[in-house]
């Protein structure tokens, strides 16, 4: 006799069952698979969109750049040109007028000391390439008290910054008197300078 | 399986290969704005400069015209003071696109009288250069100036 609790029903009815089961497994599972797959597409295809639209902004500015860049290095060409034509021009310019350096040399001048000669004479040498360098050269010929004055001239002269390369070439006593010849040479600092890089 | 490897990878690959290609060329872009600055900056450069080159011309003649010249600085001479004890051209020389003529004053007075001289020799509306100077004291507050003076123009009637 059958215990209350036994299985009453019968082994193919349990065999159906778990078929099914089987079967719903499987279909969520490749509902699963399937969902998962179409969201990943969905996603990418969002995605990639996005980066078209960024690659034609891109594109956009990339090309706009390039035409950018041809017309950078024609003005770099435009200015190279017209840097070159003015420095032509200015190498037949004074490029410190000359009443300037009359000032700045009788006003630093201390006033227990006389000047007898200015000279300035204006030298040219082509070095590589052609390239012309200006040095104007200036030699002062006075008459001061003493030695001191000789050197407070010359630093006078160097502050201004307007000189360079200031040496004194002599310094020596006048006759019997207690005074002082002296001799200066400086150079004028050429202060217009065109520079201009070369184009690679 | 076969949807990754038939779709869904090369897909993958194609969106890597263009987001590289987007980075890349907005790293090389990043400079753009500071480019297109010194293009404008450039351009405004340019202009100037040529204005200015073009100014410079207006200023040397297409001849010497140093009669014009002589004229102008002897009367200055004379107005300032100064005795002109002569005045002498030498050679004309040419350099490429410009000629020069140099000019060789020679003057007396104060000293004063020969800054005011070399003042108007410098506000003169033409390019000149005053290539080589000489002040000599005399006496007193007198002095001998000689001036060597180049007086630039175009060669072959540019401006």
């Amino acid at each position: 006799m059958k215990h209350p609790f036994d299985d009453f029903l019968p082994p193919s009815y349990h065999t159906q069952r778990e078929d099914q089961r089987v079967m719903k497994m499987g279909f969520v599972l490749v509902a699963i698979v399937s969902i998962a797959t179409a969201a990943a597409f969905a996603s990418s295809l969002n995605g990639w969109r996005g980066l078209l639209q960024n690659r034609e902004s891109v594109s956009t500015r990339w090309e706009d750049a390039e035409t950018r860049v041809i017309a950078f290095v024609r003005a770099q060409k435009e200015m190279k040109d017209s840097v070159e034509e003015s420095a032509v021009i200015e190498q037949y310019i004074a490029n410190t007028p000359r009443s300037l350096i009359l000032w700045e040399v009788t006003q630093s001048l201390p006033s227990d000391s006389v000047l007898h000669d200015i000279r300035l004479e204006t030298r040219m040498r082509v070095e590589n390439e052609d390239e012309k360098v200006i040095t104007e050269l200036l030699t002062l010929l006075g008459m001061a008290s003493s030695d001191a004055s000789v050197s407070a001239y010359i630093d006078s002269l160097s502050a201004s910054g307007r000189f360079h390369n200031i040496a004194l070439m002599y310094s020596q006593q006048e006759r019997d008197t207690s005074k002082r010849n002296f001799s200066i040479q400086l150079e004028v600092r050429q202060q217009i300078t065109l520079a201009m890089e070369e184009i690679h | 399986m076969s949807a990754w490897a038939v779709a869904y990878n090369p897909m993958n690959n194609a969106i890597h290969e263009v987001a590289d290609e987007i980075r890349n060329r907005t790293t090389l872009l990043e400079h753009y704005e500071e480019v297109n600055a010194q293009y404008r900056e450039l351009r405004a450069l340019t202009k100037m400069l040529e204005s200015a080159t073009a100014e410079a011309r207006t200023r040397i003649p297409s001849q010497p015209d140093a009669e014009q010249w002589l004229e102008s600085t002897s009367v200055a001479a004379r107005d300032a003071g100064l005795l002109v004890r002569s005045v002498t051209t030498s050679g004309q020389r040419i350099e490429g696109e410009f000629g020069i003529l140099p000019v060789d004053v020679n003057v007396f007075g104060t000293f004063e009288s020969v800054y005011i001289l070399l003042q108007h020799l410098e506000k003169m509306d033409r390019i000149t250069r005053v290539d080589r100077m000489n002040i000599h004291k005399v006496k007193d507050d007198l002095v001998e100036a000689r001036f060597i003076v180049h007086l630039l123009f175009a060669n072959g009637g540019g401006s």
